[in-house]
């Protein structure tokens, strides 16, 4: 376990599910209040931008090319 | 998290966020990992934490995979695919060990980590390729389902009805250490394939002898063995469903060295289960392969229990239905994961359906669109089954590129981010996938329109 020491009061424990202890057993950035959170956004640089597009379009045209070919074989 | 610093000590303390029932439950399977790694029990810690990397690899080993191999050997013997397959599940054990180890640090999902740190754009071009494919792939398990009971003279109704009735039974419970276990126990009969091998390898005789000259007749033939052989060992999928699944079982940084294990030992698995069905379709190679096109009917088990006898004909048809019952869980948890993750509601098998109503619907709804689909008269089937894997290894690299992205952040991973030389051979691994998947959708559309013969 992690060298994580909780404060005492967990006032939002479920009722009756479990104790305290039990729940330290769970990371800090494990908890669901803290994975709700979003990262931060990463600011890529144009040419990585570029990449990505070219690799999206390439992907998108190489798709048409099998499902139009599905299609034709289908008739 | 607000820390506060107690009154006895100097040490900062830090206050416990609100707990959810999600916490609650995944608390309680992150105590025994815990129990289990104090006392030092080996063995007890690995089957406490495997299960995501051997579900997505033999979840993978699916009913059109199993098909496809089992046709591969059929018509060319063991001779090149039994050298292909270690190699492309070695292929995936490097994709997928950088999903798990991501989802073990972060403990989020891939489609949520892309549409926050990339932007909604790209998470949602990611979830919309994923729902396409999985579509598509959902309707070919349950082909094969239907292959399979086909043996047994059970129709589609009793295919679809199996499939649905199982995606429901794995809901109750709302623990996702209770739908793991169910579907990794059903998972292992994956093994029904080696024992098809056995019992038909007998009759292999001359195919072994004359395996080693057959190889795939032109180009085209070539490239698409290659592309749906591909699509057979790596899909986006996998890539949802096993970062999602990671941080849904509560992995941590600790537990990354069991993730390896776990996904190690799902590749071997399946190249395993995959060179059954391989070997087992290579009983027919010398007795041309007779009716194993039929997927509307029993064609490869009924061709196989002919040549092979009555057990080896069996033992391959409760093998598809298996391989298609246990894709058709995965698949659609990862359309679950991605759909529900992209909206930003909870995702989590830790979740009653009251609480999640957006996971389970999409988890149920992507099933039972694909069953509809083997419902349609005169439905191409075939076809659809065939191309499944081919548009998932075309929009593959993709996925794999946001993969390598998200594993070289040392935002999100610290230490934990890609080496140079895993860089280097996951790098080498899309440009593979890429090239093969790519080559095979422009020759087929050339060939398609007839600029080339």
């Amino acid at each position: 376990m992690s060298t994580t020491r909780y404060a005492p009061a967990a006032p939002h424990l479920p009722d009756g599910h479990l104790d305290e202890e039990l729940i330290l057993h769970l990371e800090p950035d494990q908890f669901v209040a803290e994975t709700s959170r979003p990262v931060p956004r990463r600011i890529l640089g144009p040419r990585a931008r570029a990449g990505l597009w070219a690799l999206r379009i390439f992907a998108v045209a190489v798709s048409a090319m099998v499902i139009y070919t599905f299609l034709a074989q289908l008739h | 998290m607000t820390v506060v610093v107690s009154e006895a000590r100097s040490t900062p303390v830090v206050a416990l966020p609100p707990v959810t029932e999600q916490d609650a439950v995944r608390s309680l399977d992150r105590s025994r990992v815990h129990r289990a790694r104090l006392g030092g029990k080996r063995w007890p810690l690995i089957w406490l934490l495997v299960g995501p990397g051997i579900l997505a690899m033999l979840g993978e080993n699916d009913g059109p995979s199993m098909l496809a191999y089992a046709s591969d050997g059929a018509q060319y013997g063991l001779g090149l695919f039994v050298g292909l397959l270690p190699v492309l599940f070695a292929m995936a054990y490097v994709c997928q060990e950088m999903c798990m180890r991501i989802g073990a640090v972060t403990h989020r999902g891939y489609g949520e980590l892309v549409l926050q740190r990339f932007g909604p754009v790209w998470g949602w071009f990611a979830a919309a390729d994923l729902t396409l494919t999985n579509l598509v792939t959902l309707v070919a398990e349950f082909v094969a389902i239907r292959v399979g009971l086909a043996y047994f003279h059970l129709g589609a109704l009793v295919a679809v009805g199996l499939g649905l009735v199982l995606v429901v039974f794995t809901f109750s419970g709302g623990r996702y250490w209770r739908w793991e276990r169910i579907v990794l126990g059903m998972a292992l009969f994956n093994g029904l394939f080696l024992l098809a091998a056995v019992l038909a390898a007998p009759h292999l005789g001359q195919a072994i002898s004359t395996s080693a000259i057959r190889f795939p007749g032109g180009v085209n033939t070539a490239l698409l063995l290659l592309a749906s052989t591909i699509g057979a060992t790596v899909t986006p999928w996998m890539i949802f469903f096993q970062q999602g699944a990671s941080a849904d079982k509560g992995m941590t940084p600790r537990d990354i060295t069991h993730g390896r294990y776990d996904t190690a030992a799902g590749a071997v698995l399946a190249t395993l289960f995959g060179i059954g069905a391989l070997v087992a379709g290579a009983a027919l190679l010398t007795h041309g392969g007779a009716g194993i096109q039929a997927f509307g009917g029993a064609g490869f088990p009924d061709a196989l229990r002919r040549i092979a006898g009555g057990g080896a004909g069996t033992v391959f048809a409760l093998g598809l239905i298996e391989a298609g019952a246990v894709a058709i869980l995965t698949i659609s948890a990862s359309t679950a994961y991605a759909a529900a993750e992209c909206i930003g509601v909870v995702h989590s098998f830790n979740s009653f359906p009251r609480e999640a109503a957006v996971f389970y619907a999409a988890n149920f709804g992507v099933a039972l669109a694909a069953a509809l689909v083997i419902l349609i008269p005169g439905a191409p089937l075939l076809s659809i089954a065939l191309n499944a894997n081919v548009l998932s290894t075309v929009l593959l690299p993709v996925s794999l590129l946001f993969v390598l992205m998200l594993a070289n952040d040392r935002g999100l991973m610290g230490r934990f981010a890609n080496t140079r030389r895993a860089n280097l051979i996951a790098a080498s691994v899309i440009g593979f996938v890429g090239a093969a998947g790519a080559a095979y959708g422009i020759d087929s559309f050339l060939q398609t329109i007839h600029v080339i013969s």
